[in-house]
């Protein structure tokens, strides 16, 4: 568990939590899932290339996974000029997505259709995001603009692109039905506050 | 008349379709992936659109920027639009209403049929 000292790892830990309970909210509230004990928090180092950040979903569930990224910004102008703050990766099980999107009203997936899993996985981790912007809003921060989302099957070749001065990231394990289902990676530099 | 949806989800675009259908509403659905697509949409259709569905975050051009665009012009300034959106920020929201104060509606993904009814009702032709 972090030090209560406000340190960069301590800021980026804080946020971690506000993802957790975004993630709670969006799966169990709205659909319905209860959580099998609390999530799991493992902060990593950031492997990267070229200025990237290495993310690989094979080594998450030991299975095929579907991951997306969703990036976040201070501003529409850093936006524009892809200027990211921080980006969070949700992972999912790809044979766990379909029932996943299903207990939140959406029509069933193929599973075996990797389009069809690339866009539904984006799609949770757009509204992940969301709520994750909300939480963060809410607890007196500014208010982050997202991006639209990338989403990978496996590995992503290139890696993801993140907010550069970063070298930490949380790793959020959320257990559903008794097993390790979504895990979300968050890496993010230091949120404003509102003045 | 037409509803346009436009979403880079095509599981969002299936959902608001599905929804809308099983609503028991009679309009014509299109749908576009991106603001390019939905402008060439909105082009070929001007005057025969009921209401607009619009994601707030698209690739390439945000959904209030397709919007920003949408009422500045004359002819498409009065299409009824939905602001779709998994951002749950009241600053979105406002940031959306302040580039349209006509928005017909600013729903919150995921959406329950009822709510997207609420919306949609006064503008589509239903059973009912």
């Amino acid at each position: 568990m972090p030090d209560a000292m406000e340190t960069p790892s301590s800021s980026l830990y804080g946020l971690t939590l506000l993802l957790s309970a975004a993630v709670r909210n969006m799966i169990q509230l709205k659909g319905g899932y209860d959580f099998t004990g609390e999530p799991v928090f493992v902060e990593k180092k950031i492997v990267q290339f070229h200025r990237r950040m290495r993310v690989d979903g094979l080594e998450k569930f030991g299975a095929r996974t579907v991951f997306s990224a969703v990036k976040f910004y201070t501003s529409v102008e850093t936006m524009e000029r892809d200027e990211a703050l921080g980006v969070l990766v949700v992972f999912v099980e790809a044979d766990y997505l379909s029932r996943l999107l299903w207990s939140l009203d959406y029509p069933r997936i193929d599973e075996d259709d990797d389009a069809a899993i690339l866009d539904g996985c984006g799609t949770l981790a757009n509204l992940i995001a969301g709520y994750f912007v909300k939480e963060i809003y809410d607890a007196g921060y500014i208010h982050l603009q997202m991006s639209h989302f990338e989403s990978y099957i496996n590995t992503a070749v290139n890696g993801i692109s993140f907010c550069p001065g970063q070298d930490r990231k949380y790793e959020a394990r959320f257990l559903l039905q008794g097993d390790r289902r979504v895990t979300a990676e968050l890496t993010m530099g230091p949120v404003p506050r509102v003045s | 008349m037409k509803i346009i949806i436009v979403d880079d989800s095509l599981l969002d675009r299936k959902l608001l379709s599905r929804t809308l259908v099983n609503s028991g509403v009679k309009n014509e659905i299109l749908q576009a992936d991106n603001a390019e697509a939905a402008f060439a949409l909105i082009a070929g259709n001007i005057g025969d659109i009921a209401l607009l569905f619009l994601d707030y975050q698209m690739p390439q051009m945000t959904g209030v920027e397709l919007m920003e665009g949408l009422v500045k012009v004359p002819a498409t300034a009065g299409i009824p639009i939905v602001m779709v959106t998994a951002s749950a920020s009241e600053e979105s929201r406002q940031a959306a209403y302040k580039v349209n104060p006509r928005l017909a509606g600013y729903l919150l993904k995921p959406f329950k049929p009822d709510q997207l009814m609420a919306a949609a009702r006064p503008y589509v032709q239903t059973d009912a």
